[in-house]
């Protein structure tokens, strides 16, 4: 099973602190693409017309995905008449930096960390328990694409979206050749499987748009 | 867990989005055209370059161009991909070259606004620092610093606050209701009832007037961006644009009014000249108290400094939503981590700082040569955008109507485009009274020439990209949206004008 979801988390957030280092509703943008990325890359779901679809045998009888939250997003696509996958996208986000947070803390790599303060009563913040862990999906992120190895499909979608959400030099700061890095990952990129590369599409528009109405 | 859709209820329905009513709309449209800014600054200003008083009926004739405007604008809108800015119409509505063009001109003009605030932060910063401190600075301190402070803004994606934009609206808006009624109930001369009469309409340099009206409702064309964010969009959106249209015209209107009844018809010229800035807030002291003053000069600083960041953060979005089409280079298009269109901002704070260290050398009057030439200039450039909008309104539902009815495809905007088209011709016949200058001076016609030739520019350019990369050509006009043009595939080989998002372009 792919885990598209949990590398972007780790990707995003602090691998010490656990905190968000690019705002709120685009890690949430992102995340909601990486669950869907999930799906896509295990065959459960398909893109046409750039709308979300089932894959009848893969969703219907054949092998459920594993794990709950990936049965629980599917379950939730096939509620539904087919819709696009930007509407998808802004859907699942409502919900997806948490759901994935639990799915973490489940398979104990972020633990929970309650403060008292101020403000709020109570301030919970998720550090990773290992931050060597934590950081892992970067740095194999950013070996994999400085040295020219070869990217498994999970990681190539996992660059798209670390490269929409504007986070690719963070990733590749500690490379000697950042450039071989970034110019790897626009070629995986234009790369992409055209389902996966459709997501990827409708992910950075929705994270553009967000930068165009944004308001605090 | 994932939040469930109920049974019935459609997936945009079950978006966590549609929290915007009317009142929420207005007041993040409004807080944008500071009206504070516009009062004491341009209107006095105004009377001072121009020297006719004819105002509050350019502002009347203005907002009842701009409501039937409202109506083919709005409907347009709820097709479009990038329905925020007026560039995305023209690439829609006529065609993709003109879209460039428009887009430049854009650029131009709210970039032209945002130098302009920069002239008259120091006419309303520095009688206040003179009041506390004692200590008289030159303007371009105050201009450096609050450019300073926009552009560290800008880069750190903080726009202004909601909320605190609500309540600094709601104290200018009634600052200016309380001294309206002061001035009104005791004017100098009578009423001044002959503000309103119609014979203005045929004073001399009445069309530079409209001018100034157009620029004091720049801002509003962006009330389309937010229906996504509205239940109701289809209802929501319109009375949120008419109610901004009505409020900031009775506003704007009543103290043009206002101001001439306090010093009366004959004076106001001669005021206006010799106080500048400080008339409104003179004219508060005399009648208020000196503590109105202060405080009227203080909502007259951060209306000015709300108005900055807010076209600062329209100048950057323009900036990277081209960048993200590849209109601009690509480099425009990113954000830095904090999702902040990073080069679009760092683009426009240099612009400003050339422009602020260019006065500064120069030595010419911020107020009247910045504040008032570059605003009203930017003013000519927004007109032009406003009659590209009603063409473009007629063209999109000309191609197919979608099912609206004659009056908001047809009607409407044919109406609003021959009084826009009128307005323009009006402006550029009086632009030589309206900034000031001879007839003979360069910038009568400088400054419309140097639009027409943008525009050209913008069309050639679109010409080139149209031979070379056609696919930055199709995204024109898309926006965020570009990236779903760009990617060519079997997955988008069907038509996708029923699909929302990409409004049906062609």
């Amino acid at each position: 099973m792919s885990t598209i979801g949990d590398d972007l988390y780790l990707v995003t957030h602090d691998d010490r602190t656990g905190n968000p280092r690019v705002p709120g509703s685009r890690v949430r943008l992102g995340l909601a693409a990486g669950l869907i990325a999930e799906l896509l890359v295990s065959g459960h779901l398909t893109i046409r017309h750039e709308r979300l679809y089932l894959v009848p045998g893969r969703a219907g009888h054949g092998t459920p995905p594993s794990g709950p939250l990936s049965r629980t997003v599917l379950a939730t696509v096939a509620s539904q008449p087919p819709q696009g996958v930007g509407a998808w996208t802004r859907f699942l986000a409502q919900d997806a930096v948490e759901d994935i947070r639990d799915r973490l803390l489940r398979t104990g790599v972020l633990t929970t960390v309650r403060r008292p303060s101020l403000l709020t009563g109570w301030r919970v913040r998720y550090p990773p328990a290992d931050g060597n862990v934590a950081a892992w999906p970067g740095i194999r992120l950013a070996r994999t694409l400085s040295r020219s190895g070869e990217l498994t499909v999970e990681d190539a979608v996992l660059t798209g979206l670390v490269a929409a959400m504007d986070l690719l030099h963070h990733v590749l700061r500690d490379e000697v050749d950042a450039e071989l890095g970034r110019s790897r990952a626009r070629a995986v990129r234009d790369g992409l499987p055209p389902v996966l590369a459709a997501l990827l599409a409708h992910t950075e528009s929705a994270l553009a748009d967000g930068v165009l109405t944004y308001r605090s | 867990m994932i939040r469930r859709v109920q049974t019935g209820q459609g997936l945009n329905d079950a978006l966590a989005t549609g929290r915007l009513r009317v009142a929420h709309v207005v007041f993040f449209v409004m807080s944008a055209t500071a009206p504070l800014t516009v009062v004491a600054g341009v209107l006095v200003t105004a009377y001072a370059v121009t020297g006719n008083t004819g105002l509050p009926i350019a502002f009347a004739a203005v907002a009842a161009v701009l409501a039937v405007f409202a109506v083919g604008y709005v409907a347009t809108g709820r097709y479009l991909p990038h329905a925020g800015a007026i560039y995305a119409y023209v690439s829609h509505g006529i065609g993709r070259a003109p879209g460039v063009g428009a887009a430049w001109v854009a650029l131009v003009a709210y970039n032209a606004i945002e130098c302009s605030l920069y002239g008259a932060i120091g006419a309303a910063v520095s009688p206040l620092v003179e009041n506390w401190v004692g200590v008289e600075l030159p303007w371009p301190v105050y201009a450096i610093a609050a450019w300073a402070l926009v552009a560290a803004l800008g880069m750190a994606r903080v726009d202004l606050n909601g909320g605190v934009l609500a309540v600094l609206l709601v104290c200018e808006v009634a600052l200016i209701i309380v001294f309206d009624a002061a001035f009104l109930t005791r004017p100098v001369e009578g009423p001044a009832w002959s503000v309103w009469s119609v014979d203005r309409l045929s004073d001399p340099g009445f069309g530079a007037l409209l001018a100034i009206a157009v620029l004091g409702y720049v801002g509003i064309e962006a009330t389309v961006v937010f229906s996504e964010e509205t239940r109701e969009p289809r209802r929501t959106i319109p009375v949120a644009m008419y109610a901004a249209i009505a409020v900031t015209t009775a506003v704007y209107a009543v103290s043009a009014w206002a101001i001439t009844a306090a010093t009366g018809t004959s004076a106001i010229v001669t005021a206006a000249t010799e106080s500048g800035t400080d008339l409104v807030f003179d004219l508060i002291r005399g009648r208020l108290g000196p503590l109105a003053a202060t405080a009227g000069h203080v909502l007259f600083a951060t209306s000015i400094i709300a108005a900055m960041i807010s076209f600062h953060n329209m100048t950057a979005r323009y900036v990277y939503a081209l960048g993200r089409e590849g209109v601009l280079p690509r480099v425009f298009g990113r954000t830095s981590r904090s999702g902040a269109p990073v080069a679009g901002s760092a683009a426009q704070s240099l612009v400003g700082l050339a422009v602020i260290t260019g006065f500064a050398a120069g030595g010419a009057d911020p107020v009247v040569r910045l504040f008032y030439t570059f605003s009203t200039s930017g003013s000519l450039g927004v007109l032009i955008l406003l009659v590209g909008a009603a063409m473009s309104v007629l063209g999109f539902f000309a191609r197919d109507s979608r099912g609206e009815g004659i009056w908001r495809t047809r009607v409407a905007p044919s109406i609003s485009l021959t009084a826009l088209m009128v307005i323009l011709v009006l402006v550029l016949a009086n632009f030589g009274t309206l900034l000031g200058v001879a007839e003979d001076d360069p910038l009568r016609w400088g400054v419309p020439v140097a639009y027409l030739l943008t525009v050209v520019a913008g069309c050639v350019y679109a010409a080139v990209l149209r031979v070379r990369q056609p696919e930055v050509f199709r995204a024109i006009g898309l926006g965020g949206k570009s990236a779903l043009e760009r990617r060519r595939s079997p997955l988008t080989s069907e038509p996708r004008t029923s699909e929302p998002g990409t409004g049906g372009l062609r």
